[in-house]
C-alpha cells in the first residue's frame, strides 16, 4: 500500500513541477481563476446598495463552480491529452509506474491547485466584502476537495473522448457553461427563469451538489440533508472511474 | 496560389475539423437559438425578452466562432509549422492571414444570419428593420473580432492553451452584451462604459438599432459610435499583428 501512495505523490510532484514551471500557464490559470472567482462577486457586492449576503454568496458559489470546472476538468483534460500526444504517459508507464498511480498523481496535483485557488478566491471575498466565512469551514474545504476530484475525473474522461489536445478545452466549454448556469454563476435572475426540468437536470451535475453542500457549510444546518448531494458526487465518481478503467488510452490515436 | 486558395483551404479545414465544430458552431448556434426560444416560452413579455437575448447572444457567436476558432486554428498551425511552410510558397504573409480572416468572417456571418432566421421562426423575433445595417455590422464585427483573434495568438505559448486563453473574452463578451441575462444591472456603473467599449458590444449595439424603430438618419447616427469603437479595435489588432505575430513556435 505504501508504494502506490509514494508513486502517486511522485507523479503529483512531477505534474506540479511541470505546472508551476510553466509561468504563462500559471499566470493564465491564476488570473482567470481570480478574476472570475473573486472579481464578479466583488464587483456585485460593491455595487449593491444594501448588504445582500445571499446574492453575494450565490455569485460566489456560482463562480466557484465555474472556476473549479476550468481548473479541474479543462486542465486535467488538456494536461493528460497533451502528455499522451507527446508520449509522456507511455514513457511513464514504461518506467514501471502503475496506471492508477499516473492518473491518481495527476488528479492529486490538479485537486491541490484547484483547492489553493478556491482558498485564495474565498479569502479575497472574506477580506474585501461582507461575505462571512463558512460556519462549517471543514465541510466547505472537504466539499471543494471532493468536487475538484470528481471534476478532475470528468476531465480524464474528456481526455479519452477528445482526439487532439487542442480540442479538449473547446470540448469542455459546454460542460462548463452548463455547470455555471446551474450553479448560479449567471446570477439569480437566469437561474430563476429556467424551467423546472432544466434546473433539475443541471442540479444533477457535480457543481449542483457543490452548491448544496457549500451552501450548508456557509449557512449551517443539519448534515443529514446532504445525502442527495453526496450520493450525486459518488455516482459521478463511480461513472468516471468505470469510464477511465475501461476506456483510458495511453497512446495517441495514430 | 492566391488569397482564394488560402480562403478555400481555411474553409475546408473549418468544416472538416469536426472536433472544433462543437465549440465554434454548435455551441454558439445552440445558445443564440436556444436561449431566445427559452425566453419566449418562460417570460411574460416573451417576444421582447427573446429579441433582447438573441441580440446579446450574437456576442457569443462572435467570440466563439470568430475569436476562439481563429485563435485555436492559427496557434495549432503555428505549432505544426504549417504557417512556416505556407510562407515558403508564393503566398504573401498578408494573403495567408487574410484568407484565414475572410473564411472566419464568412462562417461567422452565416451563423448570425442562420440564427436570426431561426429565432424568427421559433421565437417570433422579428427580422431586422434595417437588414443592411445588420449585415454591415455582422461583417465588420466578425472581421474585427477575427483580426483580434489573430493578434491574440501572439500571447498564447502553445496550441492546447489557446481555447483556455480565449475564455475570458468569451465571458466578458457574454456579460457585456446581456447574453448572460441582466447581470450587468448588478455591476457598478463605472464598469458599464468599459464593457460597452468591447468590439462585441459595439456590434450588439448596432444590431439593436437595426431591430429597433428608427429612420435611415437615426440609424446612421446610432451607428457612428459602434463604427468608431470597431475602427479603434481594428487599429489595435493590426498594430499588434505587425509587432508581435509569430509565424513559428518559440522553440523553433
Amino acid at each position: 500500500m505504501v508504494t502506490p501512495v509514494r508513486e502517486v505523490l511522485a507523479v503529483a510532484r512531477l505534474g506540479g513541477r511541470l505546472f508551476w514551471g510553466d509561468g504563462r500557464a500559471v499566470g493564465g490559470i491564476a488570473v482567470l481563476g481570480v478574476c472570475l472567482g473573486a472579481g464578479l462577486p466583488l464587483l456585485i457586492a460593491a455595487s449593491l446598495r444594501s448588504r445582500d449576503v445571499e446574492v453575494v454568496l450565490g455569485m460566489h458559489l456560482g463562480m466557484l463552480a465555474m472556476v473549479l470546472t476550468v481548473v479541474a476538468t479543462t486542465q486535467t483534460a488538456v494536461a493528460l491529452s497533451t502528455r499522451r500526444e507527446l508520449l509522456v504517459l507511455k514513457r511513464l508507464r514504461a518506467s514501471g509506474l502503475r496506471g492508477r498511480a499516473i492518473i491518481g498523481g495527476e488528479l492529486v496535483n490538479i485537486v491541490t491547485q484547484a483547492t489553493l485557488l478556491s482558498a485564495l478566491v474565498s479569502v479575497i471575498l472574506y477580506t474585501f466584502t461582507y461575505l462571512p466565512p463558512p460556519e462549517l469551514p471543514l465541510l466547505f474545504a472537504a466539499c471543494v476537495v471532493a468536487v475538484a476530484g470528481v471534476l478532475a475525473l470528468i476531465g480524464v474522461v474528456f481526455s479519452i473522448v477528445t482526439r487532439r489536445p487542442d480540442l479538449n478545452a473547446p470540448a469542455t466549454i459546454p460542460f462548463m457553461l452548463a455547470s455555471a448556469v446551474g450553479a448560479g454563476g449567471y446570477g439569480p435572475f437566469v437561474t430563476g427563469l429556467l424551467p423546472g426540468w432544466v434546473q433539475w437536470a443541471l442540479d444533477l451535475l457535480p457543481t449542483g451538489a457543490m452548491v448544496e453542500i457549500a451552501g450548508l457549510a456557509y449557512r449551517g444546518g443539519e448534515l443529514a440533508t446532504l445525502t442527495g448531494p453526496v450520493l450525486n458526487l459518488t455516482v459521478w465518481a463511480l461513472l468516471g472511474l468505470v469510464a477511465v478503467r475501461f476506456l483510458f488510452r495511453w497512446d495517441p490515436r495514430r | 496560389m492566391s488569397l482564394t486558395a488560402t480562403y478555400k483551404l481555411s474553409a475546408r479545414l473549418f468544416w472538416r475539423d469536426k472536433g472544433m465544430l462543437l465549440a465554434s458552431v454548435i455551441l454558439p448556434l445552440g445558445l443564440a437559438i436556444g436561449m431566445p426560444t427559452l425566453m419566449r416560452n418562460v417570460q411574460a413579455d416573451g417576444v421582447t425578452a427573446a429579441a433582447q437575448m438573441f441580440m446579446g447572444t450574437l456576442a457569443l457567436i462572435l467570440s466563439g466562432t470568430a475569436f476562439l476558432n481563429i485563435t485555436v486554428a492559427l496557434t495549432m498551425r503555428r505549432d505544426q509549422l504549417v504557417l512556416k511552410r505556407l510562407r515558403t510558397t508564393r503566398l504573401t504573409d498578408r494573403q495567408i492571414l487574410l484568407g484565414e480572416v475572410a473564411n472566419t468572417v464568412t462562417q461567422t456571418v452565416a451563423l448570425m444570419f442562420v440564427s436570426a432566421v431561426a429565432v424568427h421562426l421559433l421565437a417570433d423575433v422579428p427580422l431586422p428593420r434595417n437588414p443592411v445595417l445588420f449585415a454591415a455590422f455582422a461583417v465588420a464585427g466578425s472581421a474585427v473580432v477575427a483580426t483580434l483573434g489573430v493578434a491574440w495568438t501572439a500571447a498564447i505559448p502553445r496550441g492546447e492553451l489557446a481555447a483556455v486563453m480565449t475564455l475570458p473574452f468569451f465571458f466578458l463578451a457574454g456579460l457585456a452584451s446581456g447574453a448572460m441575462g441582466p447581470i450587468m444591472n448588478l455591476l457598478p456603473s463605472w464598469l458599464h462604459p468599459l464593457l460597452a467599449a468591447l468590439p462585441t458590444s459595439a456590434v450588439v449595439d448596432a444590431v439593436r438599432t437595426s431591430y429597433g424603430p428608427g429612420t435611415l438618419g437615426s440609424d446612421l447616427a446610432a451607428a457612428a459610435v459602434p463604427t468608431l469603437v470597431l475602427a479603434a479595435w481594428a487599429g489595435i489588432a493590426l498594430l499588434s499583428i505587425r509587432r508581435w505575430f509569430r509565424w513559428e513556435t518559440r522553440k523553433s
